[in-house]
């Protein structure tokens, strides 16, 4: 269908289109007009994708002198495929002369067609494998060796043929390449995907790629930059994506890494001595290159191109490297002495915790390695690695995560600090040092994609509270609103159970969680629960070790094989293959009409990527809030941090993020509007005001107060009922009075005052 | 459990009611395994009697073990006959031995149709049976919307044309025999008097029809059940309208009284009476009868008594 949003001629590829997406569309438009960012919320299932894709499309349409990028950016490597089909979708329904070029980039272990690379187990391994294949000087050694004596990529032969006759000459036609897409071209056309990929992004309209391109400075640096301006970037599923931000700037150091790291400079050394022997031109070469100024990069064949420097492209010193380290030798004396006295601090006996400016301080009086040597780790070994020809670059990984760790501790002296644990919290008994350069703020590693692109829109199911985002994120977006769905019946049902059958009340509270009756009453609510529901239903519990500790006393209390007599268990573990197993095998249980219940964890991989949509999941149950282990120093030294610079107390902050992970764990049954599904919140703080409001606005308009404060009976009472009012047949299309599918007369008809009755 | 066997109970009669031809079989799914409670047959009252002596419940229901016993029992059914699964299911889940998707896949092969009532919630997996075979799926709200539902599956569904196979099919149209006669029934094995049919190959006595002769094993119906059966497939047609004005034209040709019930159409002297005619004999009758005849009797007697008179006439 198309219609007009304003000044805009809207194609969308569906002959209906929801209220709610309409609205999100014209505030999205609105802020795309502002040239600015904007936060939107919109419940799962209501198609945002759709909504977005659609718009900026069109938008871009309507405005031909001055054509938008679209940077998408997702989580993971399906949602990605998701959104590529999503778009191929409104291809059609595209006015006929539109050449729109989408594509999707990912790493090298999803692109590679090259049978040789691909065995590798691991994505660095892939990467250095392709490394070994496509380095500039192999290829060069390869060319004045007979044919067949070292190995190269054909594929990759075959592109660098190809693209030597200009970028025309490999361009593809316009459409939409999903990463499957690449691989069969590149298969078809002996090209090699990943480099295509990388050429293409440069032409093309919308690129669909991971946060990590944009946010991660050492990936952003080599993928993201040559990005114009006129870009709108999208994150899509960002409720997250503050933890992502900081995650791309933190840096951990164990004993093990310290120990690769020493092995990684005999290494270096060896190689050097070598070098030494037969070309010591090169040395000398490189010596002379760095006197003038950092590592010319931009002048690098593409194959060379690393991760760049970590730290975030403003703060880099444009400027020589320092004297002392500018020799391979006295670099490599230096990165010795880092690594001991990082050893020597890894031995200590009590948890310690640092600001960077005493760190540094610290270092140079017992190292001698100033600020400046620190900052120019990064590069300097990057350097040497490429003068030294090393191509195996995942063995050196250890003194890549050590260079890494001396390039932000000399770079930032605010929004960091460094915490050294002798060992694991719940385990004391067992050494295990870990040194950890954390980042504390968000806004570090998002600030250069706010500064450098024209409009920026975050949006998720769950950004609630919509107004701490901006705060945490430091910016100031000129469109924030969260959208409620329209629905045709009342197809969510949150409730929120406070006491247990025997009204008592439940909570995981730290003091009430091992109370055998807390623990009893969850279970009998279990057992009610898999009594009267069919098919899957879903726990979430507040951590790995809290759910160990609750299975276990249901199981001597005789409730877990109760439950199984009605459904199957199954049960999330750390362990990704072995989860994934009892996901497939649970979908199998909900299919053949066993039933299964699955116990997972908050913040697991479950609750953020797996949807438990239809019969998958009829209930979520989640157990307790979620909070975040509070003792934990990290976390700690971020309250501290967030309270400092943006006033935003302890207490607030943990209680949304907590909120947020509830929200997600619980959001992931209702994927579509003719699913339908319940949602318990077991514990009696949600029925707390503090709390309950931070809930996304589409569950709390469905929270009932009449549903507040539940005990276990009367929580199966609501259940029973809910489920077979749900069971009867609907129309999808809404009653008479309110309508929840537009058709494009519907819109047309529609004035503004209309509109703002949703 | 009491009000489902109540609902089971009308709805079997009710069942007999509509189809009186057809044939049921009950059989029970408790503690994992499908239980035969009755065979295929078709007297209501026989079923109602064992329905009633197995009034408990308990254990795991298995829908594949059920579906693998009806699958047997429907596989002798001959070709010509709907084969209908009606599963009133009151678990929540399906214990099954094997993979169930298979004997769905059989049940597919074997054109057996499944429907379900479920009483608590929406199943996937009886969705989909539903769904694969054909049948349709409804959850119960409370008891009266639970016989509703039950219900709704007493009439046929329309004759699907690949299924239903033409093949001829001996059967006796017994008659009546005359009030005060004394005869030793044989389904009762005693002796009774007045009422009864006799059959017309063996010239046995049964008391209820339809049935099947115990003699000679001949199916023994009467018309109207053979018509009730098949009115989906043969609807009567709609009688037209026929308004008051040609009724004074043709005040002294036709006779003016109903075919069906021989009360005079002239009703008093009021214009306004509506009154239909069959489109195919051209009789004429009252509006009571023309919703009888649609509703219960599936004949139009007018025809039927033409035909009648047609055969008659060429035997003469």
């Amino acid at each position: 269908m198309k219609f007009q949003i304003e000044d805009v001629t809207v194609y969308f590829p569906y002959d209906h289109i929801y209220p709610e997406q309409y609205q999100y569309m014209l505030e999205l438009k609105r802020a795309l007009d502002a040239r600015g960012h904007c936060l939107l919320e919109m419940p799962t299932g209501t198609g945002k994708t759709a909504a977005l894709l659609s718009l900026i499309t069109s938008y871009s349409l309507a405005h031909p002198s001055n054509p938008l990028k679209l940077l998408y950016c997702t989580r993971t490597v399906h949602e990605m495929e998701k959104t590529l089909a999503e778009l191929r979708r409104l291809l059609p329904y595209l006015p006929p002369q539109t050449r729109l070029l989408a594509l999707g980039l990912s790493s090298r272990k999803n692109l590679c067609v090259n049978p040789a690379a691909l065995s590798s187990p691991s994505r660095d391994s892939v990467d250095s494998a392709c490394r070994r294949l496509t380095a500039s000087w192999v290829r060069s050694l390869a060319a004045e060796r007979p044919p067949g004596a070292i190995e190269t990529c054909s594929f990759f032969e075959a592109f660098d043929q190809a693209a030597s006759g200009g970028p025309d000459a490999v361009m593809l036609p316009p459409g939409v390449y999903t990463l499957q897409d690449l691989r069969a071209i590149g298969r078809e056309k002996g090209w090699c995907p990943y480099f295509l990929a990388r050429q293409l992004i440069r032409y093309a309209n919308v690129v669909v790629y991971s946060y990590q391109y944009l946010l991660d400075p050492k990936v952003a640096g080599v993928i993201s930059r040559e990005m114009q301006r006129e870009c709108v970037v999208v994150f899509d599923e960002a409720h997250n994506i503050d933890n992502v931000c900081i995650e791309a700037l933190s840096v951990s150091v164990r004993k093990q890494t310290l120990d690769g790291a020493t092995r990684n400079l005999n290494r270096i050394s060896q190689e050097i001595d070598r070098f030494k022997a037969t070309d010591a031109g090169k040395l000398r070469a490189e010596y002379n290159r760095l006197v003038e100024g950092l590592a010319q990069r931009g002048n690098l064949p593409m194959t060379d191109s690393w991760l760049a420097n970590p730290a975030l492209p403003d703060d880099i010193l444009k400027e020589a490297v320092p004297g002392n380290i500018r020799k391979a030798e006295h670099f490599l004396s230096v990165l010795r002495r880092l690594v001991q006295y990082l050893k020597g601090r890894l031995q200590t006996e009590h948890v310690e915790t640092e600001v960077p400016v005493a760190f540094v301080s610290s270092v140079n009086s017992h190292a001698g390695i100033d600020q400046k040597m620190l900052k120019f780790c990064y590069d300097r070994l990057h350097s040497l690695m490429l003068t030294l020809e090393i191509t195996d670059t995942d063995d050196f990984l250890h003194i890549q995560t050590i260079c890494d760790f001396a390039t932000l501790v000399g770079t930032y002296t605010r929004g960091f600090s460094i915490i050294i644990e002798p060992y694991d919290e719940r385990m004391p008994h067992i050494p295990d040092p870990v040194l950890q350069l954390s980042c504390h703020d968000a806004s570090l590693a998002i600030k250069p994609v706010f500064d450098r692109f024209q409009s920026v829109v975050i949006t998720s199911g769950t950004l609630s509270p919509i107004d701490l985002y901006p705060r945490l994120l430091n910016f100031n977006p000129v469109i924030s609103r969260s959208f409620t769905m329209s629905l045709t019946r009342d197809c969510i049902c949150p409730m929120v159970l406070t006491r247990g059958s025997d009204q008592l009340p439940v909570s995981t509270k730290f003091d009430m969680r091992s109370d055998p009756g807390v623990v009893r009453n969850y279970g009998r609510l279990l057992l009610e629960m898999v009594a009267a529901i069919p098919d899957g239903i879903v726990c979430f519990f507040v951590s790995y070790s809290y759910m160990d500790g609750i299975v276990n006393s249901w199981n001597e209390m005789g409730i877990l094989q109760d439950v199984m007599q009605h459904k199957l268990v199954f049960i999330e573990t750390q362990d990704v293959v072995e989860t994934t197993l009892a996901l497939d095998n649970y979908r199998k249980a909900c299919d053949c009409g066993r039933g299964a219940v699955f116990f997972s964890v908050a913040r697991g991989k479950v609750a953020e990527g797996i949807d438990f949509d239809r019969h998958y999941g009829r209930l979520v149950i989640m157990f307790g809030v979620p909070f975040q282990y509070t003792l934990s120093r990290i976390l700690l030294a971020r309250l501290e941090y967030l309270r400092d610079t943006f006033q935003i107390k302890e207490g607030d902050f943990l209680t949304f993020d907590a909120l947020r992970q509830a929200a997600q764990c619980v959001g992931r049954v209702i994927r579509s509007k003719a699913d339908y599904g319940m949602m318990i919140f077991a514990d009696k703080r949600y029925s707390r005001h503090d709390k309950r409001s931070k809930l996304p606005g589409w569950i709390l308009s469905h929270l009932r107060d009449a549903h507040l404060n539940l005990s276990t009976d009367m929580a199966l009472h609501i259940a029973r009922e809910f489920l077979r009012r749900m069971a009867q047949p609907y129309d999808k299309t809404g009653g008479t009075g309110k309508k929840t599918l537009l058709s494009q007369e519907d819109l047309e008809n529609m004035t503004d005052a209309t509109l703002e009755m949703f | 459990m009491a009000v489902v066997l109540k609902g089971a109970e009308t709805f079997i009669r009710e069942f007999f009611d509509q189809n009186p031809l057809s044939h049921i079989g009950l059989v029970i799914i408790k503690d994992g395994v499908a239980q035969r409670l009755t065979d295929l047959g078709g007297t209501p009252d026989s079923q109602i009697k064992a329905l009633m002596a197995k009034r408990e419940c308990s254990g795991d229901a298995s829908l594949q073990n059920a579906l693998e016993l009806v699958c047997d029992y429907l596989g002798q059914v001959p070709s010509y006959g709907h084969r209908e699964v009606l599963i009133l299911y009151s678990s929540l889940n399906t214990c099954d031995p094997r993979d169930i998707m298979e004997t769905i896949e059989k049940c597919k092969k074997d054109k057996i149709r499944c429907s379900v009532v479920g009483l608590s919630a929406e199943i996937y997996i009886c969705k989909y049976i539903c769904e694969e075979t054909g049948g349709s799926y409804t959850v119960a709200l409370d008891e009266s919307h639970f016989k509703e539902l039950l219900l709704e599956h007493a009439p046929p569904p329309a004759a699907i044309a690949e299924y239903a196979a033409a093949n001829l099919i001996k059967m006796g149209f017994p008659q009546r025999g005359a009030d005060g006669v004394i005869a030793i029934c044989s389904c009762h094995k005693e002796a009774k008097v007045g009422g009864g049919y006799t059959c017309p190959r063996c010239k046995a006595r049964v008391c209820e029809l339809p049935t099947e002769c115990r003699l000679c094993g001949l199916t023994l119906v009467s018309s109207p059940h053979l018509a009730r059966s098949y009115h989906h497939l043969f609807p009567v047609t709609p009688f037209n309208e026929v308004t008051s004005m040609p009724l004074n034209k043709t005040l002294r040709k036709t006779p003016q009284a109903c075919f069906g019930c021989q009360q005079s159409l002239g009703n008093q002297g009021s214009n306004s009476v509506l009154y239909v005619s069959c489109g195919k004999c051209n009789q004429l009758f009252c509006l009571d009868c023309d919703i009888y005849i649609h509703e219960s009797l599936h004949n139009c007697p007018g025809c039927e008594s033409q035909r009648e008179s047609r055969s008659y006439d060429a035997k003469a």
